[in-house]
């Protein structure tokens, strides 16, 4: 199994001149391969389907490099990757944002790296197979008035490609961003796509992240190619990702993250607040059908004094999919007064779907105000008659239904 | 308008109604009065076509129709409306969308077009007036947080908008300050006519001084055990429930 990563790995390793970055890696080359594949044995992949993930003959990327950007100059604008490769000419970049590549700039995201991959097997595997990681600064004291647009497009026709990327985004001190992350697929193959973004909050930096996995044909940008492409559900596209992100003294992060699942996700959010009196909130809503299978870990660890989050998302799952969720929250030992709060709501819509749900605490502190919940429900019987005899048909109330438990999710994007 | 012939009904294999039969021609006020248990709620639920409730026997024609095969929305589509006993609050759904999406459900089951926008919000205006609610209420959940008074007040309100044939008001006077009965019959009242009929199910006969039924009956162990005029009602009010269940013995 490892030897298809092994060529992978290599033919990575010849692409690679910078001489830092083939070491970091070599480094989380060295770490996937002394933890070994992820099996269903391990608490993190407990309900995780891999069979099909690492199966596959996942083959290097290396001839989508020079693959044409299907826009012309001056497309979506904000941070503009294409296949992951970062396209420097569709992206517009606001004052104070800075976007190097990896090669010639290969340190600065190498800083929480070891933290990530002790957590994350998928992190350290993508980063040994990843060439085109970016270095996205944003300077101190810089408040952006408008969003900035990070679009990831997929557009392949080769076989059964793996796509890793990694951003890595310093936040500057007190400067305030917020980032609208959208993710569009043409592919007519089976691709894999992973992203990782590593962000560093410094003293008083805010970001709110806006994570859009929904991938509407119409509302987007990109309809035209979606549509040239086929649309996305009925070709097997895996996504995956992990997010990692520090954060200082009095720094705050706010995202918003909205999937919808027909294919096969696993994405993997951590927080790690450092400094005193950083806080994050989060806002999640994750939606499976067909056959798609989804899997949302949220980790959140409070290492300072004061820090608190506040998190909460919701799942629904329909037809024969399944949803997988774990919040995990760590206060660890001699901080004090932390406030963690994470709630998990969750709707069933059939009878063949399967939602998984575990919250988790880890407190070794004795002054934190913490809680966690989590429900499993199906729509309200009573709501539905309600809707119907007000001649409402079923479909349509089972969606006003639906909408309704969305839009505290929704409402925030 | 609406034929009910021996109609029975179960909850849970439970027999709740044991035989109704009951005739309502159009511009009729019926009212059904009854102790509790004696099946009155059930018969509101069953004509409205909540499952939870089966028929095991019986005929019900609702305009030429056979109403029983057809679902809730079908129903509502051929005007029979339920007002709630207890209206369900419906966290997330605006009131007002709520609103104009029963209306233009309605309309297009009717052969109408859409409503256009501006004109829907003008005559809800003018009927929220009517039921004595503020205008915000329209933009909040629906019923969400609403008293047992706004509630009803709110059900009221979408029956002034559906403007249905047959109404069913199901203990809509329970838990009601004399305020608000007030202002639920009054809306009754705007809505009287030739080709309208209601059917008025409650357990005191207070509701009854101010929507005047043209007929009283009298509902004890799922069967009408008494039938009469607007002074059947009085005469329960003084003599309780109790006689007319000795009679039957």
């Amino acid at each position: 199994m490892l030897a298809q990563w092994s060529d992978y790995f290599a033919t990575t390793q010849a692409r690679v001149q910078n001489a830092t970055l083939k070491a970091a890696q070599q480094y989380a080359f060295d770490f996937a391969l002394k933890h070994g594949l992820p099996t269903r044995q391990q608490e993190d992949w407990r309900y995780t389907p891999t069979q099909h993930l690492w199966q596959a003959a996942w083959q290097s990327d290396a001839e989508l490099e020079n693959k044409v950007p299907p826009f012309e100059k001056g497309g979506p604008g904000g941070i503009c990757l294409l296949n992951g490769t970062y396209q420097p000419d569709l992206s517009h970049l606001p004052d104070g944002v800075k976007v190097e590549i990896w090669e010639n700039n290969a340190t600065k995201h190498l800083a929480s790296n070891e933290k990530l991959y002790v957590r994350s097997f998928l992190a350290s595997m993508a980063d040994a197979l990843c060439t085109r990681g970016l270095l996205v600064t944003i300077q101190a004291d810089v408040q952006l008035a408008e969003p900035l647009q990070l679009l990831h497009i997929i557009d392949n026709s080769a076989a059964s490609v793996f796509l890793p990327v990694h951003i890595h985004i310093e936040f500057g001190e007190n400067c305030f961003v917020e980032i609208y992350e959208k993710f569009s697929k043409s592919t007519v193959t089976p691709t894999w796509y992973h992203v990782t973004r590593s962000f560093v909050l410094q003293d008083g930096a805010q970001c709110v992240h806006k994570m859009d996995y929904s991938q509407e044909e119409g509302k987007s940008p990109l309809a035209p190619l979606l549509q040239r492409g086929g649309i996305l559900g009925e070709i097997e596209v895996k996504r995956t990702s992990a997010l990692w992100v520090t954060q200082k003294t009095q720094s705050r992060y706010e995202g918003v993250c909205i999937a919808r699942a027909q294919a096969w996700q696993r994405d993997e959010y951590y927080f790690s607040l450092e400094g005193i009196l950083a806080s994050t909130k989060w806002r999640g809503l994750y939606e499976t059908t067909g056959r798609g299978f989804n899997e949302v870990r949220h980790t959140f660890l409070h290492h300072a004094s004061q820090t608190s989050s506040d998190i909460v998302y919701k799942g629904i799952a329909q037809d024969t999919s399944e949803l997988v969720l774990n919040g995990h929250i760590e206060v660890k030992k001699g901080i004090e007064k932390v406030d963690a709060h994470l709630t998990n709501r969750n709707l069933l819509l059939s009878k063949a779907a399967k939602i998984n749900t575990k919250p988790e605490l880890k407190i070794y502190a004795d002054d934190v105000k913490c809680s966690h919940g989590a429900t499993v429900g199906q729509l309200d019987a009573e709501a539905l008659f309600y809707m119907r005899s007000r001649g409402i048909d079923e479909p349509a109330a089972r969606l006003l239904l639906v909408d309704a438990f969305a839009a505290e999710i929704l409402d925030e994007l | 308008m609406l034929s009910i012939k021996n109609l029975q009904a179960t909850v849970q294999n439970k027999p709740i109604l044991r035989g109704i039969d009951l005739n309502i021609n159009p511009g009729e006020v019926h009212a059904i009065m009854g102790p509790n248990g004696s099946g009155k709620s059930t018969l509101a639920n069953v004509l409205a076509g909540r499952d939870l409730y089966r028929v095991t026997e019986g005929h019900v024609q609702y305009l030429e129709k056979d109403l029983l095969v057809l679902s809730p929305e079908e129903r509502a589509h051929l005007g029979i409306f339920l007002a709630f006993q207890y209206p369900i609050e419906i966290p997330g759904v605006s009131n007002v969308h709520f609103l104009k999406t029963a209306l233009n459900t309605i309309r297009k089951a009717r052969g109408l077009a859409d409503i256009d926008a501006m004109d829907f919000l003008k005559i809800i205006k003018e009927k929220i007036k009517q039921v004595d609610l503020p205008e915000d209420f329209l933009y909040r959940s629906l019923n969400e947080g609403f008293s047992g008074g706004e509630k009803k007040r709110n059900d009221i309100l979408q029956m002034l908008l559906l403007e249905p044939s047959l109404v069913i008001l199901d203990e809509t006077d329970s838990g009601l300050d004399i305020d608000a009965l007030q202002t639920v019959a009054k809306g009754v009242n705007a809505l009287r006519s030739k080709d309208r009929s209601f059917l008025v199910i409650t357990h005191y006969q207070r509701l009854l001084d101010y929507i005047v039924p043209d007929y009283v009956h009298v509902l004890s162990q799922g069967r009408i055990v008494k039938s009469g005029g607007p002074e059947l009602a009085l005469e329960l009010e003084a003599k309780g429930y109790g006689w007319l269940e000795m009679e039957q013995a």
